[in-house]
């Protein structure tokens, strides 16, 4: 792999956050014949844009209930899925909390996206899609409606993330060298790209060959 | 007694339910029980401080008492608790008053617990727990949080913390351990960096070493390097050796120095491994549609596995 990412999923309890993550997972699962059980819960790698990273994903499942989500959760983290539930407001006010959370605890740049699961209970929906678009755009979060359910948008959602995170290293904008960036570099990449300085601009150059 | 003087403020609890737990360990030490029941006394010149029996009158009370000392201006207070004395009363609430032991491990199962849509507490006992981690962290972030705290008063306090939760290290008591060291690195908490950049080194040293050393010695399973390599197969085998370990009760063990264990790790397990392999006929039935022939096995396997010790440890439940 190129390049390794931690990954938060995070919201307020029943909002499905597991759900999501064990349907991302499970979708390599299907892809893959060749696994059997013995398999990484909590990591996939994945294609974005030519490089192989590998998504390392961690999940409160439940822990929410404890004020025990702190900063060594967070710390170290370069992608977050902010998880509300369409059909509880309740979830959908308590975003802020988590976003300050995030933001303080994790890192100032750590990419966010904003995921309204249980798209599926269309019939129950309490906050809409327009409202929540606008909170995602006041907070410069990106935004997806998802559903676990049927796995619409999920591998969208985590790849969307991957894929701001990728194009901020190679922008320069992410230092994957910083610590507590989140990012580390996979075997193969540690080869090519580990240069003193300006290896960004260096990955940037081998991704257009 | 200054208390006595201020007997108005009893009016006002506004931390109930957390204050009712607290007092369990009021009721667990002699000295302060005297002090329960003197408050006792005095809230029942106020009949309307809380509605409930006498027994809430004594907690509440004697609760807003516990709260005052930290509340108050008198800083010292705090400072002046025996580190131990504290460690051994969280423990003591965690372990004596029964909550741990009255925890039934059916109740974890992430299908009965983290209902969120079910209206009734299918796990009381889950949910009593999760109180009290919550009110000790509750109760730590309060007592850094005083308005008129200058960064070393404050620096002071988290020493303090710090070495109380070493405390309730040795006690084995992982579940305070947790909410403490939670509290300090909660986001209130985490910002305060000038109180941060006044704390000794040893402190600091200790309190990181707490911090790293946790999840192994909580849990077997809970070093997130070996999480990311476990088997749905292993988390199986936690949930059975969870569900073993509690029968036996050797968690809980108090008087010979058991452990009081963090709950949430073994939940969030329990949850993962809930969202992966429903446990409902039909859900299985369906993954079976998909799974190969091992998983069916590995899944029959658990069944026979989990149910006896299941059914014997909901037989020692009275």
């Amino acid at each position: 792999t190129d390049f390794l990412f931690k990954f938060l999923v995070i919201g307020s309890a029943g909002t499905g956050k597991s759900c999501l993550l064990h349907q991302f997972i499970e979708n390599k699962f299907k892809q893959d014949s060749n696994h059997t059980i013995g398999v990484e819960f909590g990591s996939r790698v994945v294609n974005v844009g030519g490089k192989t990273v590998k998504l390392q994903i961690w999940d409160t499942a439940g822990q929410e209930r404890f004020r025990s989500v702190t900063r060594s959760y967070y710390r170290g983290a370069a992608g977050a899925l902010l998880v509300y539930d369409i059909t509880s407001r309740e979830t959908y006010n308590a975003l802020t909390n988590w976003l300050t959370d995030a933001r303080t605890l994790a890192s100032p740049n750590i990419v966010i996206i904003l995921c309204g699961n249980k798209k599926d209970l269309d019939a129950d929906r309490e906050v809409t899609f327009l409202e929540a678009s606008r909170f995602a755009q006041e907070n410069e979060l990106m935004f997806l409606e998802t559903s676990a359910l049927t796995g619409e948008n999920v591998e969208e959602a985590f790849l969307k993330c991957a894929r701001t995170i990728l194009s901020k290293i190679e922008s320069g904008e992410l230092d994957p060298e910083r610590m507590g960036s989140g990012i580390q570099y996979g075997d193969a990449s540690l080869r090519q790209l580990r240069q003193p300085r300006g290896s960004a601009a260096q990955a940037r150059q081998q991704c257009n060959c | 007694m200054w208390l006595e003087e201020y007997s108005d403020d009893l009016r006002d609890a506004p931390m109930h339910s957390s204050l009712r737990l607290m007092c369990l360990q009021l009721r667990g030490h002699p000295a302060l029980f005297t002090l329960a029941k003197r408050y006792e006394t005095l809230s029942f010149a106020h009949p309307d401080v809380v509605a409930g029996g006498p027994v809430d009158h004594l907690e509440e009370s004697a609760l807003n008492k516990e709260e005052r000392d930290f509340e108050s201006d008198n800083l010292m207070n705090f400072l002046s608790f025996s580190i131990t004395d504290v460690a051994e009363q969280l423990t003591r609430m965690d372990a004596v008053s029964d909550l741990f032991m009255k925890v039934v491990p059916f109740q974890c199962l992430g299908c009965v617990w983290s209902q969120r849509d079910k209206k009734e507490n299918l796990s009381p006992t889950i949910w009593a727990t999760i109180a009290q981690f919550n009110a000790v962290t509750s109760w730590v972030i309060t007592s850094l949080l005083r308005s008129s705290s200058s960064a070393t008063q404050r620096a002071k306090i988290i020493e303090k913390w710090v070495r109380i939760a070493q405390g309730c290290r040795e006690l084995k008591n992982f579940s305070s351990l947790k909410a403490i060291l939670s509290a300090l690195q909660s986001n209130p908490i985490y910002r305060l960096r000038k109180t941060w950049a006044a704390l000794s080194r040893e402190a600091m040293s200790v309190f990181e070493n707490l911090c790293e050393t946790f999840p192994d010695e909580n849990c077997v399973l809970t070093s997130r390097e070996i999480f990311v390599d476990v088997s749905r197969q292993h988390i199986s085998v936690i949930l059975v050796l969870f569900i073993y370990c509690y029968s036996r009760g050797d968690f809980l063990q108090s008087s010979a120095g058991g452990t009081v264990p963090y709950l949430g790790t073994y939940l969030t397990v329990l949850t993962m491994l809930d969202t992966a392999l429903p446990d409902t006929v039909e859900v299985r039935l369906e993954s079976c549609l998909f799974r190969n022939d091992r998983l069916l096995a590995f899944i029959s396997d658990a069944h026979t596995i989990t149910f006896p010790l299941l059914s014997k440890h909901l037989a020692i439940i009275p």
